[in-house]
């Protein structure tokens, strides 16, 4: 028996003489890379181009890199309707100083506004002599078509309790849709717009707002009661409902192309919070380099108040 | 060989000619009449058909036999004390120094005996006393046997086993484990006993870590083993993540675990089968078992019935503190049960030599945040089986069985960014197996499987976009084997799988035969030869994401039907050499070829992109199992050199589980009074995972129409390197474990204490990119087990 003890032992502290911690490096050899993100907007006429490269950190976590990234100098050409837009550097205070202290780098033309179903190129060339060079084609938002079932563009509809606002699919997009009370306050001239939840979701008796998110569906729904809720508790500021002239609801849609779509995608995954993903794959539509170049049409619906409505809840 | 197999022509091709005309097999008709009126006057007009059909075939093969005057030895070896059945148990006819093993309901049969004669049987078992029997063998009659077994006191047990060379010299068992839950209970047992974490120490079995049960055989994913309870496939058999298996062993009786090279009477899987039989129950006493550890409570009750007898098992959690360990102390509200019962039912007044079983098991995780803004989800698993199992007074066993199983799985969102998912696996399954054995040693088995399989899949994607894939289908197979055993020193198990119907439909489906064959030469005494050969197919697989290292829900489907059906090609060889009584090395080579695995488009952006990619692979190895065995010491050393590789869209790269080099060590001593003290040394060389080429800032937004959304919503995202080419560092850890059985006024108590990683080596789990953080596998853990029995 002691014999066998003894063998255990010397196991034992052999194997102990094993347990040092081994350190990993994640890492291969770093080559630099770069980055595009620019994204073409419908609703105004000054386009962003940012561009930057990849880093490698001198500890594991990525978020001690505090050397600005971006990349200045570089010629950025953006081509629409046969014509070459230019695309000029320059820089913006920083509100989020956590990481890097610099002023954010971009570059801009504010002469640019797309139009829907067409076609938008960009080449940038770097000063090592690569190309980084990308393509989007804006949704063609004309045959979007909205209509509703039964309300005929009135809140409260005739029958029912919501107001169904339906759009024709087109193919492979995503609609970022935004539900917007239109109002006026009393001495104030300007319109005014508030965000309106798609819905409250009650949970022990508290009811927390929950807004439109973007979806793939060519549809939204309006509950009258959701709206109801929110005229109800809507003044502020020491207003009372009086003071406030509520005008109509616009549906505004963001219509993103499809490789907005496919990045968007991308990068929610919709994971739950315990699953543990290793190496999420990467979508770029960017030759040479990582980041999107997309687009986005903005369009919108507006559906007016039944003033018998808007009285009854005090307005 | 071209002699023994022109035997085997010319000795056999009529009982094969009636086997495939058994349906006009009515000239036997006067014969079956009377075998009929013998047997069936019960259930006479119930049965008589299909039986008066099967009991033709074996009269006819048993007449053409029994000129030869011998006498055929037919037992069953149960507990003495419960009456359980002793299964993989040594039986050896002391004057003819020849023997068989018990199978896993604990049934011997040695065929081919002189007759007219008293011969002395010794029947061992590890932990019972070993017995001898004197049975007299008569001419042209089975002589049957029931033999029952004490188990002696873990402080008195002596030297007990039988070496197995001596009863089974040309066992065509290459791949095959045999695990008895004695052999579980001498291991370290951690946080609980569990059997896939205990299968994880058997060479060629990988694991991707402590943090898991699932294992990986031979290079093969996770998806490609087959887990059956009493037969019945369990479609998702973990707990907690995949922390735990579902499969209490309280329950366990025996396990037989193929690694590879499985003969045709399995189907369904490309990799390797785990059947676990459960306990039937004390057929003797009421007795009752109480067992609590630091995550679970238990108990089981087992007692007999009129004819039979019953158990019921039931395991809950009650604390989930410890699974911080197992998830970088992150707290998961999870609770879980199972819950199984078997009830049995054996009487000569209703039908002489049948037993009749009643099966079932149920499972359930709930994981409930009770956070309106995180995710709920739930997954279960239902058994529901009956089996009838016929010993006829001719050597066949039959045994005929119907099962339900079911699957379901579901992700419910609530508020939270996470999509509904669902899953629903219905499989209702109906098994025909017969077994013959013929007075030269040789065995027929043949059988039919009908499964039918309906999936159902719900997925949203964070875009809400809805896939809802549903499938069913129908796989009807049949098998046929033939063990030619009758050499002593040389055996052959050969025959296939005849895939009749298919479960996807697909439409190149060349996979109407699936051959086997496995062969056992015994060169010498002490040193035989083995091989194995086959090709298998699998028609269902999961939504695995092979870059998850922890993944809720793995959806079951039917592989889609612009796949085509995946296969796999086993080779086999080894050795397995007895070098004294009780020390023996396993020597085992294998090559494994994948085709058209499903695997997970990582690429999936749109609904359109298809789910599913198929993949192809490819497994080869050496294995080495060196086990030693004198009381009072156990010793079982395992060695694998393997590599694996996945090819898909003519990219090759190693999987996750591909170890070069895994070693395992256990030592068990029996140090007295009761005590016993085991351990366990784990290592293997780095697994595989994909380096970082640097970062980048990536744009995420959630709302263009904030202003600014361009400007401040970028996060550091890693640059992948080419996959999986990097190496962790190696991983090694130590178990101990120190238990103590007494026996306090009416109740026999166990205590165990186990220490899982003694010296705390900080084993890499997986290294977070986003935050640089290198997570670690189990820390120095200690755990305590208390067992009551009454």
């Amino acid at each position: 028996m002691k014999r066998y003890f003894v063998i255990t032992v010397i196991i034992l502290s052999s194997l102990i003489d094993f347990s040092c911690d081994e350190s990993i490096n994640p890492n291969a050899i770093f080559r630099e890379r770069y980055s595009l993100n620019g994204i073409m907007r419908s609703d105004t006429s000054y386009q962003i181009i940012t561009l930057s490269h990849s880093y490698q950190p001198n500890e594991d976590d990525p978020l001690t890199y505090v050397d600005d990234p971006s990349i200045q100098g570089v010629e950025v050409n953006i081509y629409y309707n046969n014509k070459l837009y230019r695309m000029r550097d320059t820089a913006i205070a920083r509100m989020d100083t956590a990481r890097y202290k610099s002023p954010i780098k971009y570059y801009y033309n504010s002469n640019l506004k797309p139009g829907p179903n067409q076609a938008i190129e960009i080449d940038a060339l770097l000063s090592n002599g690569l190309l980084l060079q990308s393509i989007t084609f804006t949704p063609d938002v004309s045959k979007i078509g909205f209509f509703d079932f039964g309300s005929d563009r009135l809140i409260p509809p005739a029958f029912g309790s919501r107001v169904a606002v339906k759009w024709k699919n087109l193919t492979n997009v995503i609609y970022a849709p935004k539900i917007n009370l239109n109002y006026y306050i009393k001495g104030d001239t300007s319109l005014h717009k508030k965000e309106v939840p798609l819905f409250y979701y009650l949970n022990n008796g508290k009811s927390t707002p929950i807004y439109a998110t973007p979806i793939t569906t060519p549809n939204l729904f309006i509950e009258i009661g959701t709206i109801s809720k929110f005229l109800d508790e809507f003044p502020s500021d020491g207003n009372t409902k009086k003071d406030y002239s509520i005008i109509s609801l616009t549906i505004e849609l963001q219509v993103f192309d499809e490789y907005l779509t496919k990045y968007y995608s991308s990068i929610r995954q919709g994971i739950d919070g315990f699953t543990i993903k290793l190496d999420n794959p990467d979508y770029t539509n960017i030759k040479g380099g990582f980041g999107v170049f997309g687009s986005y049409i903005k369009t919108s619906y507006e559906l007016k108040f039944v003033s018998n409505y808007l009285s009854s809840l005090g307005y | 060989m071209i002699k023994l197999f022109t035997t085997i022509k010319c000795k056999y091709i009529t009982i094969f000619i009636l086997f495939f005309y058994f349906n006009q097999a009515q000239v036997f008709s006067n014969q079956s009449v009377e075998i009929n009126d013998i047997r069936f006057s019960s259930f006479h007009n119930f049965f008589t058909p299909a039986r008066t059909r099967i009991m033709l075939i074996g009269e006819s093969l048993f007449y053409l036999e029994k000129q030869l005057g011998n006498g055929t030895l037919r037992g069953l070896v149960v507990d003495s004390t419960n009456g359980e059945a002793l299964a993989f148990g040594n039986v050896l006819i002391k004057e003819l120094n020849s023997g068989a093993s018990t199978d896993s309901r604990g049934y011997f049969r040695i065929p081919s005996i002189p007759s007219n004669k008293t011969y002395t049987l010794i029947v061992s078992y590890v932990g019972y006393r070993t017995k001898e029997v004197n049975v007299f063998i008569e001419p042209n009659k089975i002589t049957d046997i029931k033999v029952e077994l004490s188990p002696v006191a873990i402080e008195f047990r002596p030297v007990e086993k039988i070496g197995e060379r001596i009863v089974e010299k040309n066992a065509t068992d290459i791949g095959l484990q045999r695990i008895s839950i004695k052999d579980l209970e001498l291991m370290p047992k951690g946080v609980e006993l569990d059997i896939f974490r205990s299968i994880q120490y058997l060479p060629g079995v990988q694991s991707t870590g402590d943090v898991s049960a699932r294992y990986y055989v031979r290079g093969s994913s996770s998806n490609e083993n087959l887990v059956l309870v009493n037969g019945v496939t369990l479609y998702n058999p973990f707990h907690a993540l995949g922390i735990f298996s579902v499969i209490d062993p309280e329950m366990i009786n025996n396990i037989e675990f193929y690694k590879g090279g499985f003969t045709a009477e399995y189907g369904g899987r490309l990799s390797s089968v785990l059947n676990v039989i459960t306990k039937d129950g004390n057929k003797k006493n009421f007795s009752s078992k109480v067992t609590s550890s630091f995550l679970t409570g238990k108990v089981l009750i087992e007692g007999p019935i009129p004819d039979g007898s019953f158990i019921i098992t039931g395991r809950k959690s009650y604390s989930t503190s410890i699974l911080k360990k197992f998830l970088d102390e992150k707290n998961a509200p999870l609770d879980f049960y199972d819950l199984g019962f078997k009830l049995n039912y054996s009487s000569p007044k209703f039908i002489k030599g049948g037993k009749f079983v009643i099966h079932g098991f149920s499972s359930q995780d709930k994981l409930d945040n009770n956070n309106s803004l995180k995710e709920d989800i739930n997954w279960s698993n239902k058994i529901f089986g009956l089996r009838w199992f016929q010993v006829t007074d001719i050597p066949l066993f039959y045994e005929l069985g119907f099962s339900w199983s079911n699957f379901e799985g579901n992700v419910i969102p609530n508020f939270s960014e996470a999509k509904p998912k669902s899953n629903k696996v219905n499989d209702i399954s109906l098994n025909m197996h017969f077994s013959y054995i013929f007075e030269s040693k040789n065995e027929l088995e043949f059988g039919l499987d009908l499964s039918d399989v309906e999936t159902k899949l719900f997925l949203q994607n964070a875009l809400s976009a809805v896939s809802d894939i549903g499938s069913h289908g129908t796989n009807i197979s049949i098998f046929g084997k033939f063990k030619f055993l009758e050499s002593e020193n040389f055996g052959v198990d050969f025959g296939s799988r005849i895939n009749i119907s298919s479960l996807n439909q697909a439409k190149n489906n060349s996979y109407f035969l699936e051959p086997r064959l496995s062969i056992t030469y015994r060169l010498f005494p002490w040193l035989a030869l083995k091989g194995a050969w086959g090709i298998y197919t699998q028609e269902i697989t999961t939504l695995s994401d092979e870059n998850e290292v922890i993944s809720l829900f793995e959806p079951w489907i039917i592989s889609p039907s612009y796949l085509p059906i995946s296969s796999a090609i086993h080779y086999t060889i080894g050795t397995k050499t007895d070098i004294t009584n009780n020390f023996s090395l396993d020597i085992q080579g294998y090559y494994k070829v994948l085709k058209n695995i499903p695997t997970i488009n990582d690429n999936k952006i749109v609904s359109s992109d298809p789910d599913l990619l198929s993949a192809s692979g490819e497994s080869y190895g050496w294995e080495f199992l060196l086990n030693y065995n004198q009381e009072p010491l156990s010793l079982t050393a395992s060695y694998s050199l393997g590599w694996a590789y996945k090819h898909l869209n003519n990219w090759t790269y190693y999987p996750r589980y591909d170890a070069r080099n895994t070693i395992n060590l256990i030592g068990v001593i029996n140090l007295g009074a009761g005590w016993q003290f085991s351990t366990m040394w784990i290592y293997n060389t780095g697994r595989p995972f994909t380096q970082s080429l640097g970062y980048y800032d990536k744009l995420y937004f959630d709302d263009l129409y904030r202003d600014g959304s361009l400007f401040e919503n970028f996060i550091p995202f890693s640059i992948l390197s080419d996959k999986n080419l990097g190496r962790l560092p190696q991983y090694h850890r130590l178990d101990i474990s120190l238990s103590k059985n007494f026996n306090l006024l009416w109740f026999k108590i166990d205590l165990e204490t186990s220490i899982i990683n003694v010296y705390n080596r900080t084993n890499i789990f997986y290294f977070d990119r986003n935050t640089g953080r290198r997570i670690n596998m189990l820390p120095f853990l200690p755990t305590a087990t208390v067992k009551i029995e009454l």
